[in-house]
C-alpha cells in the first residue's frame, strides 16, 4: 500500500511505503516543508471547511474536530505543542516549575497579555479559567481533576479550586491531589485554554482571532493584533462546515483555501492528523448478563475487516489507544466464549458521522454472520449524549476526539466520554500513578470496565488549494491557521 | 581625474628645476586606469617643462635602478586606487640623479625622497576606467560561502575602516563576517519587549548609513534599532534608533547613492511603502502596499535602488528615488543589486517567489526587456536575504545571499563574475 504526498513546489509525487507515510501523518512533520520557502505576507481572507459546522467554540465545551478548530484559533494556552510535538510556553513567560515532587506547579504569566477585548490577561484569569474547566457545565472536567478541589467544583459544592492559589497579578501555585510530572500537558491540552466570560456570558479568549460574527456561511473571525504569538497574517478567518461533495466543489473552484475532512481530495497538497477520533463499541449494563457476552462477540470482530469501507485515514484499534500513542499491549485473558450473547442488538451513533455510518454497517454486517441481528439507530449528537449518560441503548458506536496525545490523559478522555466526568477524574489518577509499561493493562482494565470495545480511530485530511503556505496541524490534530499565508492569485487562476 | 593630476604634478614638481622624470605608474586592481593616468600626469609634468621618460612592462618591477640607467632627475612613482567614491594617488619622488657620494653604492637611494598625495571624487568614468575591461570578466557563478547558526533575518554588505565586510542579523544577534564568511564579532539582540511578538521574525541592517563603516540594524517589534561601530572588527554599540512605526526612521539599505530609509508596519515583519533619501520620522506611507526589504546599488547606475512589494514585485528606483519602470514579477526575498560585469549599471540577482524546500538564484539585466543572464541550479533551502559589495576585491560587484535551511541555520552564498574566486 502506498499514499502519496505531494511536492507542491515542483508538482511530483512522491511515492512512499505506506508505513512511512503513517509515520509523517503521526509526527504530522509536514510543516517544515510548508513553512521554508519565501517570505510570508500578510492579508487575504482564509476560508476554511471542515466536517461540520463548528457550533461549540467553548474551550470547556468542545468536542467535535470542527469546534475543536475554531477553539484552536480563537483561544490560547499556557503551554503550547509546536510542530515538533515539544512543550513549549504560551501564554506563559516559562515552563511551568514543579514543586514538592510535581504537585504543586507555579506558573508565572508572561508580561502584557490581553484578551481581544483589551483587558489584561492577569492570574486570577487564569485561575477562573481552571475552575470553569473543573465546573459541572465543563465537558472536559476529568482534565482539572487532579487539581485539589476539583472534585467540589465538578458537583457544585464550590466554585473556586481550593488548589488554585494567585500569587500576584501574574503568577499563582496550582497544587494536585497526587504527584503529576505531565501536568504541563493539561495546561497545553485546548480545554484548559484561558478565558474570561463577557457580557451576557459570551466567553472572550486571547487566541490569534477572535470573534467577527456569524453568518449562514459560518463563523467569522478577526485577526487579533494583540495575540502573545504575533498577529495572524490572514485579515479574517471564515470556519464553515461541509459536505464531501461541496468541500471537493469549493477547493476546485477556489472557493475555500483549505478542506479538513476525513475523504482525500483532488489537487492541492495534502497531510493528515494523527488518529485522534477513536471509536468505540460500547455495550449497556441494561443488557445484564447478556453484556460481557455480548462485549466479546464485538470484540472477536476483524477491526480491519470493519474499517474496509471507512474513507478516513484509519487504524484499526486492538487497544483502547492507537499505537502511536500506546506502544505494546497487555496480555489478554479475556473469554471468547459469547454464549449468551444478546441475539438482537440496537445499535445507536451519533448523526453526521459518515466514517462511523460505514463502519456501523459493516459491524451489522459481520454480527448477523455471528448470529446477532443488529438495528442501526442515529440520533441527534444532544440525544446521543443524553441516551448515552441515561444508559439508554443496547449498543453505541462512541466517537471519542481526544483532545491529547498523552496516554493518561487520553485514556481519561475516554473514560470521561463513556463513563462520565467521575471515571475520568478517577481514571485519570490510575493512569498518571501507572508508569508507562503498565498502562497498557490499565487501558485493558479499562475496557472491561466500561464495557467497551476499541474499532478503530480515525484522521482527518487537510487538503489546501495551491497558493496556500504555511499550514500545519497541532498534534492534537487541529489546524494552525493563524500561520498560513496566501500567495497572490496569478491572473485567470481561481 | 583632471584635477588629481594636476595637484599631483603641481606638488612633484614644486621645487624641482626642469629636467627627466622617470614615470613609473602603477593601479593595482584597476588596470584600465593606468594608461589614461600616465597620458594625463606626462602631459601634466610636461607642462612643467619635464621631460617624461615612462616606465612600463619590466621596468616598473626595478624602476629606481632602470630611472638611472635612463639618466632621470627623478623618479615620480604613482599608485593610484579607488576608495569607496574617491581616487586617491600616492606618489613618491625620488632622486635619481648620479651622486657624487654615492658612486660606489649605485643603487643607493638619495636624500631628499619625498612623498606626496592627491585626491579627487571618482566620476562614473572614473569607475568606467577602474573597472576591469570586459573580456576579463568571467562567468557568472553561484558559490557556496559559510553555513552560520540560526535563521538569517537580513544581510548587509559594504565597507568599514577594515575593508568589506558582511553582517548578518538573526534572532539572537547581529555577526560581522570578514568577506569569506568568516565571523569576526557578535553583537547579541537586547530582550524582546513585552507584549505581542512579531509572527514573521525580521530585521534590516545596513554597512554605512550612518558614518562610514558603521552598522545600523532593527528588527521587528523591538523599539529601537541600534548603531554599531565596527572599527578594528569588533561591533559596539554606537546610538540607539528611536523606531516610530510606519516612519522613515530605520535605515533599510545603504549603498553607492547613500542610504534609503524606511519603517517597519507595527506589529508585522513587513516595511510600509514609504522610502527618504535621510531618516524623516514625520513622513508617511504613502500606500497601503507593503514591502518585504529594500536594496541599494554598490555602484548605482540609471538604478541605484531596489523595493520589493508582499507581492513579490520589485520597483526599480533611480538615484534621486524616482521610480525607473518596469517593476520586475516574481522576485522572492532574497535579492541584490550588485553590478556584476562593470558595466556600469547592477543587475538584479534574485531568487524565486515560489515557496519550497529548494531556491534558485538569478541574475537579471535591467532595461526596456529583463534578461535574465544566468540562473543557477536548485541549492537546498530558501533566500531570504541579499546583498552586494566587491568581496573578491576584483574591482566588479559580487553578491551575497542568505538561505535558511529547512533544518535550521543559513547558507550564505557568493554570486561572482570573478574567475579566480573558489571558495
Amino acid at each position: 500500500m502506498t499514499c502519496c504526498l505531494r511536492d507542491r513546489r515542483r508538482g511530483r509525487g512522491i511515492a512512499a511505503p505506506w508505513a512511512a507515510c503513517l509515520l509523517v501523518s503521526l509526527a504530522v512533520a509536514l510543516p517544515a516543508a510548508a513553512r521554508a520557502g519565501t517570505r510570508p505576507r500578510y492579508g487575504g481572507e482564509l476560508r476554511i471547511l471542515l466536517p461540520t459546522q463548528p457550533v461549540q467554540p467553548d474551550p470547556a465545551r468542545a468536542t467535535s474536530p470542527a469546534d475543536l478548530a475554531a477553539v484552536r484559533a480563537m483561544h490560547a494556552t499556557l503551554v503550547d505543542v509546536d510542530e515538533h510535538g515539544r512543550l513549549r510556553p504560551g501564554l506563559l513567560e516559562t515552563m511551568p516549575e514543579p514543586e514538592e515532587g510535581a504537585r504543586a506547579w507555579r506558573l508565572r504569566l508572561a508580561p502584557a497579555l490581553r484578551f481581544q477585548n483589551g483587558q489584561p490577561v492577569g492570574a486570577a484569569d487564569v485561575a477562573a479559567s481552571l475552575a470553569r474547566l473543573a465546573g459541572p457545565a465543563s465537558i472536559h472536567s476529568w482534565l482539572a481533576a487532579p487539581i485539589e478541589g476539583a472534585a467540589a467544583v465538578r458537583e457544585g459544592r464550590a466554585t473556586l479550586l481550593a488548589g488554585v492559589q494567585v500569587l500576584s497579578d501574574r503568577e499563582l501555585r496550582v497544587s494536585l491531589s497526587y504527584p503529576f510530572p505531565e501536568f504541563a500537558r493539561v495546561l497545553a491540552a485546548l480545554p484548559s485554554a484561558v478565558v474570561r466570560a463577557g457580557p451576557g456570558g459570551a466567553l472572550v479568549g486571547a487566541g490569534p482571532f477572535q470573534f467577527a460574527g456569524r453568518t449562514e456561511r459560518g463563523l467569522h473571525l478577526a485577526p487579533f493584533d494583540g495575540f502573545h504569538g504575533g498577529r495572524p497574517y490572514s485579515d479574517g478567518l471564515l470556519l464553515s462546515g461541509a459536505d464531501a461533495r461541496g468541500a471537493a466543489r469549493a477547493l476546485q473552484s477556489g472557493a475555500a483555501e483549505a478542506v479538513f475532512r476525513p475523504e482525500p481530495m483532488d489537487g492541492g497538497g495534502g497531510m493528515q492528523t494523527a488518529p485522534m477520533g477513536v471509536v468505540l463499541a460500547l455495550v449497556s449494563h441494561r443488557l445484564g448478563p447478556a453484556g460481557e457476552p455480548t462485549r466479546r462477540a464485538l470484540a472477536a470482530l476483524d477491526r480491519h475487516d470493519l474499517t474496509r469501507f471507512v474513507r478516513a485515514p484509519v487504524t484499526p484499534l486492538a487497544e483502547l489507544l492507537p499505537p502511536s500513542f500506546l506502544p505494546g499491549s497487555a496480555p489478554r485473558t479475556t473469554s471468547r466464549d459469547t454464549r449468551g450473547r444478546a441475539s438482537k442488538l440496537g445499535v445507536l451513533l451519533p448523526e453526521g458521522a459518515d466514517a462511523l455510518r460505514a463502519a456501523a454497517a459493516r459491524l451489522q454486517v459481520k454480527l448477523h454472520d455471528h448470529g446477532v441481528r443488529v438495528a442501526l439507530e442515529t440520533a441527534s449528537p444532544a440525544a446521543f449524549a443524553s441516551r448515552l449518560s441515561s444508559g439508554d441503548f443496547d449498543a453505541a458506536l462512541v466517537p471519542v476526539w481526544l483532545v491529547s496525545r498523552a496516554p493518561a490523559l487520553a485514556l481519561a478522555q475516554i473514560a470521561a466520554a463513556v463513563g462520565g466526568p467521575e471515571h475520568g477524574a478517577r481514571a485519570l489518577a490510575r493512569t498518571v500513578a501507572a508508569d508507562a509499561a503498565a498502562l497498557p493493562s490499565v487501558a485493558a482494565s479499562l475496557e472491561t470496565e466500561l464495557l467497551a470495545v476499541p474499532l478503530h480511530a480515525t484522521g482527518l485530511r487537510a487538503t489546501a488549494r495551491p497558493g496556500v503556505e504555511g499550514l500545519w496541524l497541532h498534534e492534537d490534530g487541529t489546524p494552525e491557521l493563524g500561520d498560513v499565508w496566501l500567495m497572490p492569485r496569478q491572473e485567470g487562476k481561481p | 581625474m583632471e584635477r588629481a593630476v594636476e595637484d599631483l604634478a603641481t606638488r612633484a614638481t614644486d621645487g624641482v628645476e626642469p629636467g627627466k622624470v622617470a614615470l613609473a605608474v602603477l593601479a593595482p586592481g584597476s588596470e584600465g586606469l593606468r594608461e589614461p593616468l600616465e597620458t594625463a600626469l606626462a602631459a601634466a609634468l610636461a607642462r612643467r617643462e619635464q621631460t617624461v621618460l615612462p616606465l612600463r612592462g619590466s621596468q616598473l618591477a626595478d624602476a629606481e635602478g632602470t630611472a638611472r640607467a635612463l639618466g632621470a632627475d627623478l623618479l615620480l612613482r604613482v599608485r593610484a586606487s579607488l576608495g569607496g567614491s574617491t581616487l586617491v594617488l600616492s606618489g613618491e619622488v625620488i632622486p635619481t640623479r648620479a651622486n657624487f657620494f654615492l658612486q660606489r653604492a649605485p643603487s643607493a637611494r638619495g636624500a631628499g625622497a619625498r612623498l606626496v598625495t592627491a585626491t579627487a571624487p571618482a566620476d562614473e568614468q572614473l569607475r568606467a576606467l577602474t573597472a576591469p575591461a570586459r573580456p576579463d570578466v568571467g562567468p557568472i557563478r553561484l558559490l557556496p560561502l559559510v553555513e552560520l547558526p540560526g535563521r538569517a533575518l537580513a544581510i548587509a554588505a559594504g565597507t568599514t575602516e577594515n575593508g568589506v565586510r558582511l553582517a548578518t542579523v538573526t534572532p539572537a544577534g547581529v555577526s560581522l563576517l570578514d568577506p569569506r564568511g568568516v565571523q569576526l564579532a557578535f553583537h547579541p539582540l537586547p530582550p524582546p519587549p513585552p507584549g505581542p511578538r512579531v509572527r514573521d521574525a525580521s530585521a534590516v541592517i545596513s554597512i554605512g548609513a550612518f558614518a562610514g563603516g558603521r552598522l545600523a540594524y532593527a528588527a521587528a517589534g523591538w523599539p529601537e534599532g541600534e548603531i554599531l561601530s565596527a572599527a578594528s572588527d569588533e561591533l559596539v554599540h554606537a546610538a540607539w534608533i528611536a523606531l516610530a512605526p510606519a516612519s522613515a526612521a530605520t535605515p533599510i539599505a545603504a549603498g553607492g547613492a547613500g542610504a534609503l530609509f524606511g519603517g517597519f508596519v507595527q506589529g508585522r515583519g513587513v516595511l510600509a511603502d514609504l522610502v527618504s533619501a535621510f531618516p524623516d520620522p514625520g513622513a508617511r506611507p504613502v500606500s497601503a502596499r507593503e514591502l518585504f526589504a529594500a536594496a541599494a546599488a554598490p555602484r548605482p547606475g540609471r538604478v541605484a535602488y531596489a523595493v520589493l512589494g508582499t507581492d513579490y514585485s520589485l520597483r526599480l528606483l533611480g538615484p534621486t528615488l524616482a521610480p525607473v519602470p518596469p517593476d520586475i514579477p516574481a522576485v522572492g526575498a532574497g535579492f541584490a543589486l550588485a553590478d556584476l560585469d562593470g558595466d556600469g549599471e547592477p543587475e538584479l540577482v534574485a531568487s524565486t517567489a515560489t515557496p519550497g524546500r529548494s531556491d534558485r538564484a538569478r541574475v537579471v539585466r535591467l532595461g526596456a526587456r529583463a534578461d535574465v543572464a544566468f540562473e543557477s541550479s536548485d541549492v537546498e533551502g530558501a533566500f531570504v536575504a541579499g546583498a552586494a559589495a566587491d568581496l573578491t576585491g576584483d574591482g566588479l560587484d559580487d553578491a551575497v545571499l542568505a538561505a535558511v535551511l529547512p533544518g535550521g541555520g543559513t547558507r550564505l552564498w557568493i554570486l561572482t563574475s570573478d574567475a579566480r574566486a573558489a571558495w
